[in-house]
């Protein structure tokens, strides 16, 4: 536990603490609002009655959201992809950021391999080539094309590799002298100690899987196959108001209904909510400082 | 020290980069090959080996429409304004955060600061629109309890981007704090106890002692942030501007949407995704060279 | 470590067991309780009209959108259902989906299928497209299969509308089949609440001094009564055009026509640009200065003039026949005893206001160039055409078209084959009207009866939420004045073909600076702006695309 060994004065505390409520409100209130409308009845919510407590409450949106099979179906293919994608992710991460964070002269290649994935950060062929890759490896329609091509988040790696090179070098090396290889280096020196950054990490990752919406939507072909917020997309986007014809008028209904999008985005959030306090601790540890004194 | 050295020694960081390597080269190299098409004219069904070579005749076409001068500016600007914010208030607010003892307290608002990350700007857009009515939005209402005049924040074009920038700065910077806090746990707390015995102030620890020690972390970040450069949000101002503020806030993306240049022609939006990574390239490349001449400092 | 290590094996547990969670209730609900009418033809006693059939059957690949609204009966999916299987045992043609997607993808899917190689047999594309893969060598020519196999009644309705076939035509040859639906649906009407009308002692508006009168006084007589300067005019969203709260209906009524195309001295000129639009943008100008047009119209889109309008704060807008069932009822949220009114787009002078529409073929189906059977196409569209359109018989509207009792499973989503005769609606309000006038249903078909029911429900009983139907296919509703427009108070677009190669590079950006324009303008700034405007289009491409657009004005009149 970072113990925080200088205590502010009283008034510059309490303006700190409020500083941070305020915040705290600004970004609850949406959340709040979102809540509210979707435990209100459907004439308050689209007469824009509803600010932070429900007006005319009812379940009944939560009620036609989650007995809705499409809804459920996509919930449980982003757990899925949560659950499977994240520590694929996580340990391609780690196994990436070890060698780069090497010394040159540790590790000759390692300039030459920092930008090969540098690169990938920056270029790319576009839409119609990630798409004939991915057809060519026969992800199409698969519940891995969700997983696979983007196994490997670069902008992650460079975070852990700071992170792993920011350890102070003397405990790689009383580990050396005790004959460890780099494969026990990083997992039983580095990883323990950097803790807090692979909780972000994971977290981050995480969220990423949860909130992707558009690999679903292109590279499924049937929408039994959506993730939750893939599936959501299509609830959700307005159509071009001049290409609207009567056809349309029952999606028009749909998506002008607030309270139904509002239980289905609260609903969607609920998962990350339960995650990030689990994870949070994580932030807040200090562990590998003790080991340096030791 | 060890005297092995060599390929052995390195093989175990070989094997550990292999799945890795085999990933990208497929799923990342692998439709760079498709950049050529910034060259083409891409026509439906000849793919990439059967579309005519058109040379720069793409970037000529974006690059003469009208207000794409004007375009590139916004961008600019208002990604910039958002590099600028989004390292700023994350480092704040976790400084902040991090003089709290409470526990409970810095948990809570730790977690709340984090949730606009999770609404899309789809739901978003609705709600600001209702917040920032100049006639009954709420904001305009409390600005008006200090005596200011409404504000059109999502009409007016010269405020609109700093309306983007304030927006989306609210909506991320939770993404930013966990970061930063996550660095200051790394800096050793026998500095703080020392410079204390010093009689240092508040402040100087800070100055000295803090940022110097997530510095680095900083650099990075702002670095890394600087490849978004020419990505100013699509989502966000897709669902929040209009015709009364393009002049300030019509960006690439939503300038290449609208013509439609995603629809069909494949090469013109192949170009300006090159035009952006190039530009994003140099940026970080420049940015790679002043970290390691001033702050003597390898980003990666 | 040990952290580590835990918390990997608890979730590899958590990840297991969901795993088997999933695969035991993955199966799509609606496969679970198979409720199918047992074996058994079920398309017996239906009296059908059946095409050739393929011996032995063919197999076609196709693609299909779906939305959130498409709904299945149990048992039944998208690859099997009523219409698949009446592709197969009547026609002999297996139709096999190879995507699905969300309608908000079609396009980038389409496009992103096609140039990676995959292109279906059959499937749908817009104009544009239709163009495109026409050049690319992707279609087949139809020209052939259509003249040696369409039906009767599919030459019939693919001619209603003079426009259709030849929207799919290109060099002579038909590439595409139309989707035909009613062109006049896009013609703007105006919207009014009636019962502010009764409250201020307002006469029906019959001219643009009128409209100009009523808003003015919407916005300052406080017509819902709440002691509340809160009402404004007339509602418009920040996209300008579209099918709710658009602006084109009061431009008509200075006769200007933004956004198409029409004859003026010989020559085809465009609407944005005419002169006419003047006169409007001023008044408009003032309406806004005197705060009858919302303030914030700027930023508002659909959405939220929806919630304007449920709030009951406007009292006008410009849109098509069937706002009343979205958004205009929502004003009943509110107010029950709130109802709107359709007119006749009022006009500026004594010639009478034209309403302008374009024409509603925006989709066409083709056929994948090298593709065996090609006429395959043609056999689906004449079993739609002359089984659907115009049928009367219930059950068989029923088996196919969905049911009035289950209104949101819609049965007519599961192809893509779907025509819609252009002068359907009219033709429909027309028999309605002659049925309410001498107060016998007995001719309707049983939708037309049940709409029947519910205006009388209005009439005789009080039945408030039944305006709807009252505003739309009553005796003075929106389609009675769609009938209007149609026979001499509507102007069509006169450019119905593929868009031109410069009207494809700088349309967009042209149209971008007509709404920047036009924003402008009505917020305030000088009429300069749009003698600018003039200028600038011209000179940005617009002189081009006049030239092309009267070049194909030549060879296709």
């Amino acid at each position: 536990m970072n113990e925080k060994i200088v205590k502010l004065p009283f008034v510059e505390n309490l303006l700190n603490l409020a500083v941070l409520a305020l915040l705290a409100l600004l970004c609850a209130f949406p959340i709040v609002h979102t809540l509210a409308l979707s435990f209100s009845s459907a004439t308050a919510a689209g007469s824009g009655r509803v600010t932070i407590w429900p007006v005319e409450f009812t379940t009944q949106s939560y009620q036609f959201v989650l007995a809705n099979p499409a809804f459920l179906r996509s919930f449980g293919v982003s757990l899925l992809r949560v659950l499977v994608g994240t520590p694929i992710n996580m340990l391609m991460t780690i196994l990436v950021a070890y060698p780069l964070s090497r010394s040159n002269s540790e590790f000759r290649a390692r300039n030459f391999f920092a930008w090969f994935f540098l690169i990938t950060v920056l270029f790319s062929g576009g839409l119609i080539p990630w798409y004939m890759v991915i057809r060519q490896t026969g992800l199409i329609d698969s519940f891995w094309a969700l997983i696979i091509p983007g196994a490997l988040p670069v902008l992650n790696v460079i975070l852990l590799a700071n992170s792993f090179r920011s350890i102070p070098k003397e405990l790689e090396e009383a580990a050396a002298m005790d004959g460890a290889g780099h494969w026990t280096i990083l997992f039983r020196v580095l990883l323990p100690l950097s803790l807090p950054i692979l909780a972000t990490l994971t977290l981050f990752v995480a969220v990423g899987h949860w909130n992707a919406w558009f690999d679903g939507l292109i590279l499924m072909n049937s929408p039994d196959k959506y993730p939750l917020q893939s599936y959501l997309q299509t609830v959700v986007v307005n159509p071009d108001p001049r290409m609207i014809t009567e056809r349309d008028l029952a999606l028009l209904q749909i998506i002008s209904n607030r309270t139904t999008r509002a239980a289905q985005i609260f609903i969607a959030m609920i998962p990350i909510l339960v995650i990030y306090p689990l994870l949070q601790r994580y932030f807040i540890t200090g562990i590998k400082l003790g080991s340096v004194k030791g | 020290m060890s005297a092995r050295r060599g390929f052995w020694r390195e093989l175990p960081l070989y094997v550990m980069l292999a799945p890795a390597v085999v990933l990208v080269l497929v799923y990342a190299y692998g439709p760079m090959v498709g950049l050529v098409m910034a060259f083409q004219r891409v026509l439906p069904g000849k793919g990439i080996f059967g579309s005519p070579w058109v040379g720069g005749e793409n970037f000529a076409f974006v690059l003469q429409m009208p207000t794409f001068l004007q375009v590139l500016r916004n961008t600019i600007f208002i990604a910039g304004l958002k590099a600028v914010a989004g390292v700023v208030v994350p480092v704040t607010v976790a400084l902040m955060l991090n003089n709290v003892t409470g526990r409970l307290f810095k948990r809570t608002v730790q977690t709340i600061i984090y949730l606009p990350h999770f609404l899309s700007w789809i739901i978003l857009a609705g709600i600001f629109v209702d917040i920032l009515s100049p006639s009954d939005g709420v904001v305009n209402r409390m600005l008006g309890l200090a005596g200011i005049q409404p504000i059109f924040f999502l009409g007016n074009d010269k405020i609109f981007p700093w309306t983007m920038v304030a927006t989306d700065v609210w909506k991320s910077f939770g993404f930013g704090t966990i970061v930063y806090l996550a660095a200051l746990t790394d800096i050793d707390p026998t500095l703080y106890e020392a410079a204390v015995m010093d009689g240092a102030t508040r402040w100087q620890q800070t100055w000295h002692i803090t940022l110097p020690g997530i510095s680095s972390t900083i650099i990075m970040l702002s670095t890394l942030s600087l490849g978004n450069i020419l990505n100013a949000g699509f989502d966000q101002i897709f669902n929040l501007y209009s015709p009364l503020v393009y002049r300030t806030g019509d960006i690439i993306d939503t300038l290449v949407y609208r013509t439609g240049i995603l629809h069909n022609q494949y090469g013109v939006a192949t170009a300006v995704g090159l035009f952006k990574s190039v530009v994003s390239l140099l940026l970080i490349g420049i940015a790679y060279k002043l970290a390691a001449k001033w702050a003597d400092y390898r980003i990666f | 470590m040990r952290h580590a290590a835990g918390k990997t094996r608890y979730s590899l547990l958590a990840w297991l067991l969901l795993v088997l969670l999933l695969a035991a209730c993955g199966q799509p609900a609606s496969k679970a309780t198979p409720a199918r009418p047992p074996t058994g033809d079920p398309f017996a006693g239906l009296n059908l009209v059946v095409p050739k059939r393929y011996e032995p059957p063919i197999a076609m690949n196709s693609v299909i959108t779906v939305d959130a609204t498409v709904k299945f009966l149990s048992g039944n999916d998208i690859h099997d259902n009523v219409w698949t299987r009446a592709y197969e045992q009547l026609l002999g043609i297996k139709v096999n989906y190879k995507w699905v997607v969300d309608a908000s993808m079609y396009g980038q899917k389409l496009g992103l299928s096609i140039n990676s190689g995959d292109v279906p047999d059959m499937f749908r594309v817009d104009q544009a497209q239709l163009r495109l893969f026409q050049e690319a060598g992707l279609l087949a020519d139809l020209t052939a299969v259509y003249e040696a196999e369409a039906s009767a009644k599919t030459r019939d309705v693919l001619t209603q509308d003079p426009i259709s076939l030849k929207a799919g035509t290109l060099g002579g040859k038909l590439w595409g089949i139309p989707l035909t639906d009613a062109s006049v649906a896009s013609a703007s009407v105006l919207w009014v609440r009636q019962d502010w009308l009764d409250k201020l002692g307002i006469a029906a508006p019959t001219s643009m001094a009128d409209v100009l009168e009523i808003s003015r006084r919407f916005t300052e007589e406080d017509p819902d009564g709440n002691k509340v300067n809160d009402t404004i005019g007339l509602c418009v969203t920040k996209t300008l055009w579209g099918a709710i709260a658009s602006l084109q209906g009061f431009f008509n009524g200075y006769h200007a026509y933004p956004g198409i195309w029409y004859e003026r001295d010989g020559k085809l000129v465009y609407g944005s640009v005419q002169p006419e639009m003047r006169p409007a943008l001023l008044a408009l100008q003032k309406m806004y200065a005197q705060g009858q047009i919302d303030r914030e119209f700027g930023v508002k889109d659909i959405n939220q003039i929806s919630q304007t309008i449920a709030q009951g704060k406007c009292g006008m807008e410009f849109g098509v026949w069937w706002n009343p069932y979205h958004p205009l009822n929502l004003s009943q949220q509110n107010n029950p005893r709130a109802f709107w009114s359709a007119f006749p787009l009022p006009s500026v002078d004594a010639t009478p206001a034209k309403s302008q529409y374009r024409s509603a073929v925006g989709a066409f189906l083709v056929v994948r160039n090298g593709y065996k059977h090609p006429e395959a196409l043609i056999r689906m569209v004449n079993f739609w055409t002359d089984n659907i359109i115009g049928s009367q018989d219930d059950k068989l509207r029923g088996t196919f078209l969905g049911n009035i009792e289950a209104p949101d499973v819609v049965l007519y989503k599961y192809t893509p084959v779907v025509l819609w005769e252009p002068n359907a609606a009219i033709k429909a309000g027309n028999q309605l009207r002659d049925a309410l006038a001498k107060h016998d249903p007995s001719g309707l078909d049983l939708e037309a009866q049940w709409r029947y029911r519910i205006i009388q429900a209005y009439f005789e009983q009080g039945i408030l939420e039944a305006w709807v139907e009252v505003a739309t296919n009553g005796p003075n509703g929106a389609v009675t004045v769609l009938q209007q427009i149609l026979k001499d108070r509507g102007l069509l677009n006169r450019f119905y073909g593929t868009p031109t190669a410069t009207m494809a590079e700088k349309m967009p950006t042209l149209q971008t600076m007509e709404d920047v324009m036009i924003t402008k303008v009505i917020t305030g700034d000088s009429i300069a702006v749009f003698d600018q405007f003039v200028s600038d289009w011209y000179r940005l491409g617009g002189t081009e695309i006049v030239k092309e657009v009267n070049l194909w004005a030549e060879s296709n009149p």
